[in-house]
């Protein structure tokens, strides 16, 4: 009996100490987040929105992915290394497909989910005094969601939609949607971002934080990608309309001289959305785009033919500011690289140079905008037409140009002619003057290139990137993928 | 009985700075660039109770008995605290009387023990959904300045401890006059709730999750057996031999769903239901195309593409036996100790050839990789050659070859001397003249000879603990990534003792 009250005791004992281990087993990471208990307020929920951010503007992220597009179309003559089969879709195999792009979009994907689910549940009042930056905060994720599945459709065509953050991820496991599913996603939620976001943010309005607004999404940021949707399946009417939106909303007004869109310190009166960069590209910034564009990718020769060039490369003045711009002898092979986004004093010291990419600016709005006129009706608005090109094309004299490239080169450029209007006779003709323009104009800005020959003409696409059906114009998933989530079916053109 | 608690608090700082351009001031601030600040504080807490009860009857009846109850702060809210009982039984037959006039067996001794033991060898917040914060914005979460926050990794709520249950059944004699002992034992080691990190296909936004992903079994047999061959005056000679087993097979996984780690440039892995930890791999044709030079894997599903269908489930790490053979022999003055070494029936992914045999060369590639002599030398150059090695693969045109295929995967079986010493000790006589107590000249080597088919550099590859510990690479056992061999070494010594 003794025995027994003993046990009974120890037992006790042990149940109270254990009881008070419940809380000495209680851990909490000290050096990160419990992400559950983080998004509370207006500053936690602002440190979430620039993580997604971050995700989107990684390295591995947007610009390997604007390069990996850039490649394949016909600016660029030929990829190098493991690249080659961007532009010789033939051979390439599913096991080319990139694992850490795909990666790196979901990822911004599912943060973005993440934080959209969690900022739903913070009172608005925890967010005073600025109560509406509730509701922007989650725009502006989903902003960045969208774009991040702009460029998956983009590249891959079909891909799984995922929208909300699982409760068990393994219901995340889910197939490809087709790809007019996603464009509609994408459209829809662009749609609400733009009705969504104030035409200036608040929190952004003094001159000191611009920059940081152009990095960012924005109401005009989404109505531009809504525009190009638009331009994507001839809907000429919406192109329109949204390119006059964003041209008479006089937020960002055209800059006069066009190298200051390019060069420091950036962010350029005209630019809309742009990624900021802390460094140079290269190693240490923009990561892969840098490397290969600094050193290893050629202009091809057709992308420089439509330029007036100076008459002696670097010894006579130049003509159009936009080529000697982008245009630079290539450090050791004697070929040419385009140079649109390289500091022109080389790759060392990143800070100062800080190149940022540049993805949508007023140029590519007005160009929609002229596209959209003369297919509407040429008859009707071929003055209109003429003179938004030759808008563009003033600026292409710049007197104080100095070719950093070249140090004995003349400072300044000449220019070009005027287009005159006697010599556009047909809708066709403008047609193809307005698409040389926006070529010359938007050359390896974003997938500008690719997306224009998408929907202008998918044969010539194949042709040049040696595609033997229309799908390989799209990339292989990862096989990897596919053993992890065996719902998720490969492109027809690599089930080699 | 007892109970203990345990918190360890582990904290880190890096900070580095460079441009310190004289030695007068010895602290950082002398500094000019601070290029990396960085600290990490982690902790983690553990609370067990325990007792043991321990029993010796009659110095022939030996019982052991112990259970746990411990706690740690690394798993989920209500999974914290696991239950690890043992109990060991020993009898000490050679003390029976039936058997005390049996005058050649010196003790005899059955063990039979069963216990469950715990492993809690995770992360510390391993159980928790993750965000990292700040640190940059390349390499870390910001953008335009401001600190953010994305996801590390995924919280799961449920995680457990991983429990290892093994029965061990065995016995220990000693045989005329201790000349020869002999140890056999069987064990049963069930490892349920396996703690893993899941691979997850990065459409999630993750790349993994840890979980209790299963039961896993391997069992065998051990057996060592030491005996003194020869004892006289000036000869003796002595050889141990162990032997070891083991069978491994995956008994349950979540929802029986294949779990397969690695990627298709370094080969997979898989844990299937009811089968070894295997690698699945495609399979390649031995030769290669006479006609292209081109390596064909086969269709194995013939859908007439090659794609994960095809990967097939092409050998396990684990050997069918392993062990070392050791002989002692000393004669007057000389001795001799040669320990050789085996494993037999495990594969190595030679992944060190997959890297260098694939003779990549792309267009504008100014070089093309690396690679081995014996690949070089026995490529396929022109129609109707017959080898195994293919052409040279100019954009690609070889790729299949590239996939994770069983053309890397070799038998990994080999016998290896080890260990070789040979000595001699000077005579008394000697020693005594020049007032030495001992002197010994000896020459030592180790892995003095590998007879071996595997063709990478060295055959003793882990197969047991994967390529990198933790719960994270549990699967990945056997793979051989440019290992740095072992060292052969020759040692001539001489040692004297005054």
């Amino acid at each position: 009996m003794k025995i027994f009250n003993k046990i009974t005791i120890i037992a006790a004992f042990l149940g109270a100490i254990s009881l008070g281990c419940e809380d000495f087993l209680e851990e909490e990471p000290q050096s990160q987040i419990n992400a559950a208990k983080f998004y509370n307020d207006a500053t936690t929920a602002e440190i979430g929105l620039t993580g997604v951010y971050n995700r989107f503007f990684n390295q591995n992220g947007y610009s390997y992915l604007m390069m990996l597009i850039q490649v394949s179309t016909d600016d660029v003559k030929q990829p190098s290394g493991a690249f080659f089969t961007y532009k010789d879709r033939e051979k390439m195999l599913a096991n080319d497909a990139n694992l850490q792009l795909w990666g790196i979009m979901y990822e911004t994907i599912a943060n973005a989910n993440f934080l959209i689910g969690e900022v739903e549940n913070i009172p608005e009042a925890d967010f005073s005094p600025n109560q509406e930056r509730k509701g922007q905060i989650i725009a502006e994720a989903r902003f960045v969601r969208a774009i991040a599945y702009y460029y998956l459709y983009t590249a891959w065509g079909d891909v799984p939609l995922s929208t909300v953050f699982p409760e068990d991820i393994n219901d995340a496991l889910i197939a490809k949607n087709p790809k007019n599913e996603v464009l509609d996603f994408v459209r829809s939620e662009l749609e609400y971002v733009a009705a969504t976001l104030p035409d200036r943010l608040e929190v952004y309005a003094d001159d000191a934080t611009t920059n940081a607004r152009k990095g960012r999404g924005s109401k005009w940021a989404a109505k531009a990608y809504l525009a190009r949707l638009a331009l994507a399946e001839n809907n000429w009417q919406g192109a329109l309309e949204l390119s006059n939106e964003i041209i008479d909303s006089g937020i960002y007004p055209f800059t006069s001289v066009w190298k200051n869109i390019f060069q420091h310190p950036m962010n350029a009166s005209e630019s809309i959305f742009e990624q900021q960069n802390d460094f140079s590209p290269g190693f240490f910034g923009s990561g892969i785009y840098g490397w290969f564009f600094g050193f290893d990718f050629e202009w091809s020769d057709e992308a420089r033919a439509i330029y007036e060039k100076p008459d002696v490369i670097g010894e006579t003045p130049g003509k159009d500011v936009r080529f000697d711009l982008a245009y630079t002898p290539h450090p050791w092979e004697g070929t040419f690289q385009p140079n649109k986004y390289l500091p022109s004093t080389g790759f060392a010291d990143g800070g100062d140079e800080s190149m940022n990419f540049v993805i949508i600016r007023l140029s590519e709005l007005l160009l929609n905008k002229a596209e959209a006129l003369n297919e509407i009706s040429f008859g009707a608005n071929k003055t209109e037409v003429i003179d938004i090109l030759n808008m563009i094309r003033a600026r292409s004299e710049d007197a104080g140009f100095v070719n950093e490239w070249f140090s004995g080169a003349p400072v300044g450029t000449t220019g070009i002619a005027p287009l005159d209007p006697a010599d556009f006779t047909t809708q066709e003709g403008l047609r193809q003057a307005i698409r040389e323009e926006r070529r010359r104009e938007l050359f390896v800005e974003d997938v500008i290139r690719w997306v224009d020959l998408m929907r202008w003409d998918k044969s010539y696409l194949m042709d040049i990137t040696n595609s033997p059906t229309e799908d390989h114009l799209l990339w292989p998933v990862p096989p990897d993928e596919i053993i992890r989530n065996p719902k998720l079916e490969q492109n027809p053109a690599f089930n080699q | 009985m007892g109970s203990s608690v345990q918190r360890s608090v582990f904290e880190r700082s890096f900070v580095l700075v460079a441009g310190i351009e004289s030695d007068f001031i010895k602290t950082l601030n002398a500094g000019v660039d601070f290029d990396i600040v960085d600290s990490d504080r982690q902790a983690w807490s553990l609370a067990s109770f325990f007792s043991r009860i321990n029993l010796d009857i009659k110095d022939k009846y030996l019982f052991n008995l112990n259970a746990r109850y411990d706690g740690s702060s690394r798993f989920g809210q209500n999974n914290k605290f696991g239950f690890f009982p043992s109990a060991a039984f020993g009898w000490r037959i050679s003390g029976e009387d039936f058997l005390s006039g049996v005058t050649q067996i010196d003790d005899l001794k059955l063990r039979v023990s069963y216990g469950v033991t715990g492993n809690q060898a995770i992360g510390n917040y391993a159980s928790i959904a993750l965000l990292n914060l700040g640190g940059g914005t390349q390499l870390g979460n910001n953008y335009t300045n401001n600190t953010g926050a994305t996801f590390q990794s995924l919280a799961s709520d449920d995680l457990s401890w991983e429990e290892t249950s093994q029965l061990d059944i065995g016995f220990d004699a000693a045989l005329f006059n201790n000349k020869i002992n002999l140890t056999v034992d069987y064990y049963i080691k069930t490892t349920d709730k396996l703690l893993f990190g899941i691979p997850l296909p990065r459409q999630t936004g993750f790349s993994s999750i840890i979980d209790n992903i299963g039961k896993m079994e391997n069992s065998g047999w051990e057996f060592s057996l030491n005996s003194i061959n020869v004892d006289k005056n000036d000869f003796y000679w002595s050889t141990n031999f162990n032997i070891s087993t083991n069978k491994n097979k995956v008994l349950e996984l979540l929802d029986d769903e294949d779990v397969i780690a690695g990627n298709s440039f370094r080969g997979f892995s898989i844990a299937r239901v009811g089968e070894e930890i295997n690698f699945y791999l495609y399979e390649r044709e031995n030769l290669v195309n006479p006609e292209t030079g081109v390596v064909s894997l086969v269709d194995q599903n013939g859908d007439d593409a090659i794609n994960e269908l095809d990967l097939v489930l092409a050998g396990s790490p684990f050997p069918d036996f392993f062990g070392g053979i050791t002989n002692y022999v000393s004669y007057k003055n000389f001795d001799l100790n040669i320990f050789f070494q085996y494993s037999y029936g495990n594969k190595i992914y030679n992944l060190t050839r997959r890297q260098l045999e694939i003779l990549d060369v792309n267009n504008n590639a100014v070089i093309g990789s690396n690679t081995t002599q014996e690949a070089f030398d026995n490529r396929w150059r022109q129609p109707g050659d017959v080898t195994a090695y293919p052409r040279v693969n100019y954009d690609g045109e070889n790729n299949q070859f590239n996939l994770a295929h069983n053309g890397w995967l070799e038998d990994g079986s080999y016998l290896r001397l080890k260990t070789l010493t040979v000595g001699y000790n000077f005579s008394s006589e000697f020693l005594n003249k020049h007032q030495i107590k001992r002197a010994r000249v000896y020459f030592s080597s180790n892995n003095l000879l590998t007879f071996t088919d595997y063709k990478g550099f060295d055959p003793e590859v882990d197969h047991f603990t994967g390529v990198n510990s933790g719960a994270n690479s549990g699967l990945l056992r056997g793979y051989d990534y440019g290992s740095y061999p072992q060292v052969k070494s020759y040692v001539l010594g001489l040692s004297l003792t005054f």
